[in-house]
C-alpha cells in the first residue's frame, strides 16, 4: 500500500512538474506570439496550423493557453504559499501565547471565516480594481485563517505534552522549540491542507477573472479568455472549449496530487 | 440548551461588528468619489460648491471613525444608504432581489440531496466496486470542474445546440431556473455525495452494525432501518453548512444566466462603484451565513453533546 502511495505521489508529481516546466518556458514553446493580432485569421476552427483554433482577433489559441499556465499555476502557487505561511504563523503565535493575543487573533480569523464562498474576494478586488494583484490579496485575506486554525489547534495539543516539558527543562528557548518540536509535527497536516487548497485557488482565480476582477483584457489568463469568448458560445465554441479544458485538467492534477499526498500524510 | 445559545449568539457579536468594519473600511479603498459618481449618474452637473454640500450632506468631511458609527447605526436600522447608480433605498432592492437567489439555491440543494444521497449510500455500500470507483471519479472531476465551464457547457448543449431551456433565465417560467441550477448542484454534489459516503462507511463500522449482522438481519435492513437513520441528521447538519457556501458561489452563475439575484447585484455594484450596494451585500451574506453555521452548530450540539460542551469553552 505505501509502496502504491509513493508511487501515485511521484506520478502526479512528475505531472505536475511538467506543468511548471511548461509554465516556465511557455514562451519556446508557442508556435505563435499570443498576443499577435491577425483579423483574417479570426475566429478559425481547430486545424494543423493552430491546433485549438484561433480567436476573435485571430491570436493562436493554442499559444495563448500555453502562456496562460504560467498565470493560473504561479498565481495560485503565489496566494497558497502566502496564506500558509501567514495563517501558520498566527496560529503558532496564537497557540503558544494563548490568553488575549489568542483570542483578538482567533476573533480576527472568525471575521474573515464569516463570509461565504467569494463573497469577500469579489468586493474586495472589485472596490481595489488593481487587477490580479486585488484578486491575490483578497484571496490571501480569505484563506489565511484556515491555516491559522489549523497550527492553533495542533499547537495548544501539543503544547503540553511530556516532551515539550521535557526540551524547555534541557534548557530550550521559546524559539527553538517550535522549530525544533512544534514545527515537524505541525509540517504535514498544513502541507496536505496547501496542496489540496492549489486546485481551488486556481478556479478561484479563473473565476473572479471571468468576472471581470482578475487578469484583464488581453491577458492570456484562463478565466478571462472564457469571459471574453462567452458571446461566440454558438458560433466559435473552441474559443471556450480550449481554456475551459486547460482549466479543469490543471486543476485536476493539482487536486490529484494533493490526494495523493493526504493519503500518505494520513496513514504515514 | 438556552444557555449555550446565548454563549453562541454573545460571540457572534464581535465578529459581526468586525463584519461591519471590513464593509465599511471599502469605502476607504475605493478611487472613485461618491459625489462625482452620483453626478455622473445623475446626467446633471453639479458645481464645486454643490459638490461641497453634498459631502457635507452625506457626513464625507466627517472623521472616518465618526463616519463609521453613524453607518452602523443606520445599518442596524436596516438603512445602508441609497445607491450611487440607481438612487433607490439599498435595502429596498436587495430583499426584491434575494427571493430570486434563495430560489436558485433551494433548487440547485434539492438537485443535490436528490443526487447525491442515492450515490453517496451506494457507493457506502459497494464500497471499492466498480461502481463506487466511477462514482468517485465523477465526484473528483466536478470537484476540479470550474462552475462557469459547466455554466457555458450546458448553455451550449441544452440550450443552443437542443433548444430545451432558454439562453437568458428571467421571467420565463420554471424552465429558466434549471440550468443555473443544475450548474451549482454539479459542484456541490461532488462534494456532497464523497461526504454521504464516508459518513455512511463510519456508521457501518459501529458495532451495532455488526451486531445486527449476527442476529441476521438483513444487509439491506440494517443498511435503510438503523444506519441511514443515525446518519440523517449529520447530513442535515452538512447541508446546512454547504447552503451557506452556496449563497457565496451563485454571483457568477447569476452573472453567466443574467439570473436577477443578489449574486448578479454585486457583480453589477462592484463594476460600478456603488459602495453602499456593495456594503450591503457583504453584511448581509455574512450575516445569513453566520446564521447558517449557527443552525449547524446547534445541530451538531443535539447530535453529540460533546460538541456542544467544546462550544461552551
Amino acid at each position: 500500500m505505501k509502496k502504491e502511495q509513493k508511487r501515485k505521489i511521484l506520478f502526479y508529481g512528475i505531472l505536475a512538474g511538467a506543468l511548471l516546466l511548461f509554465a516556465a518556458c511557455a514562451a519556446h514553446l508557442a508556435p505563435y506570439d499570443p498576443y499577435e493580432q491577425n483579423l483574417e485569421l479570426s475566429l478559425l476552427p481547430p486545424s494543423a496550423a493552430h491546433w485549438m483554433g484561433t480567436d476573435r482577433y485571430g491570436r493562436d489559441l493554442f499559444s495563448r493557453i500555453l502562456s496562460g499556465v504560467r498565470v493560473s499555476i504561479f498565481s495560485a502557487l503565489l496566494v497558497v504559499a502566502a496564506s500558509a505561511l501567514i495563517g501558520t504563523l498566527a496560529g503558532i503565535f496564537s497557540g503558544w501565547l494563548e490568553g488575549k493575543t489568542d483570542t483578538v487573533l482567533m476573533q480576527i480569523s472568525d471575521i474573515f471565516l464569516a463570509f461565504p464562498g467569494m463573497v469577500f474576494a469579489i468586493a474586495f478586488s472589485g472596490v481595489l480594481q488593481s487587477g490580479m494583484t486585488g484578486a491575490v490579496v483578497s484571496l490571501i485575506l480569505v484563506s489565511w485563517p484556515k491555516y491559522a486554525r489549523l497550527a492553533r489547534n495542533r499547537v495548544l495539543a501539543l503544547k503540553h505534552m511530556p516532551f515539550i516539558a521535557a526540551a524547555r527543562l534541557t534548557g530550550n528557548g521559546t524559539w527553538k522549540m517550535i522549530r525544533r518540536h512544534i514545527l515537524p509535527n505541525l509540517a504535514g497536516q498544513t502541507i496536505v491542507t496547501a496542496v489540496l487548497d492549489i486546485g481551488t485557488m486556481m478556479l478561484e482565480i479563473a473565476g473572479l477573472s471571468f468576472l471581470g476582477l482578475g487578469a484583464e483584457a488581453p491577458s492570456a489568463e484562463w478565466g478571462a479568455m472564457m469571459s471574453n469568448g462567452r458571446s461566440m458560445l454558438q458560433t466559435a465554441p473552441w474559443v471556450i472549449l480550449a481554456p475551459g479544458l486547460a482549466i479543469f485538467l490543471t486543476v485536476l492534477v493539482c487536486n490529484l496530487l494533493g490526494e495523493a499526498v493526504r493519503k500518505t500524510v494520513d496513514q504515514g | 440548551m438556552k444557555k449555550y445559545l446565548l454563549k453562541r449568539l454573545l460571540r457572534l457579536i464581535p465578529v459581526f461588528l468586525g463584519v461591519t468594519i471590513l464593509a465599511f473600511l471599502l469605502t476607504g479603498l475605493s478611487s472613485v468619489d461618491a459625489v462625482d459618481l452620483k453626478e455622473s449618474s445623475s446626467g446633471g452637473v453639479m458645481s464645486e460648491a454643490e459638490k461641497e454640500a453634498m459631502r457635507e450632506e452625506l457626513g464625507l468631511n466627517e472623521p472616518k471613525a465618526v463616519q463609521y458609527l453613524q453607518w452602523l447605526k443606520n445599518a442596524l436600522r436596516g438603512d445602508f444608504g441609497e445607491s450611487y447608480v440607481s438612487g433607490k433605498p439599498v435595502l429596498v432592492s436587495f430583499c426584491e432581489k434575494l427571493p430570486a437567489t434563495i430560489a436558485l439555491a433551494a433548487l440547485a440543494l434539492a438537485m443535490t440531496v436528490c443526487l447525491s444521497f442515492p450515490l453517496g449510500i451506494l457507493s457506502a455500500k459497494y464500497q471499492n466496486t466498480w461502481a463506487d470507483r466511477s462514482i468517485s471519479l465523477f465526484c473528483f472531476a466536478g470537484n476540479s470542474f470550474p462552475g462557469f465551464f459547466t455554466a457555458l457547457l450546458l448553455l451550449y448543449f441544452f440550450s443552443l445546440k437542443w433548444n430545451l431551456f432558454p439562453v437568458l433565465s428571467m421571467g420565463k417560467g420554471w424552465k429558466s431556473c434549471v440550468l443555473p441550477a443544475a450548474t451549482l448542484a454539479v459542484s456541490m454534489t461532488a462534494k456532497y455525495t464523497r461526504q454521504v459516503r464516508s459518513a455512511v462507511l463510519a456508521e457501518l463500522e459501529q458495532e451495532y452494525v455488526a451486531g445486527a449482522r449476527a442476529r441476521g438481519l438483513s444487509e439491506n435492513r440494517i443498511l435503510f432501518g438503523n444506519v441511514l437513520k443515525s446518519v440523517l441528521l449529520r447530513m442535515v447538519t452538512l447541508l446546512f453548512l454547504s447552503a451557506g457556501s452556496l449563497l457565496g458561489g451563485t454571483a457568477i452563475v447569476e452573472t453567466i444566466f443574467m439570473w436577477n439575484g443578489v449574486g448578479k447585484m454585486a457583480v453589477d455594484a462592484v463594476s460600478m462603484h456603488d459602495i453602499p450596494v456593495i456594503q450591503a451585500y457583504l453584511v448581509w451574506m455574512a450575516a445569513i451565513y453566520l446564521l447558517l453555521h449557527l443552525i449547524a452548530d446547534l445541530l451538531m450540539g443535539a447530535l453529540d453533546p460533546r460538541a456542544k460542551l467544546e462550544g461552551m469553552r
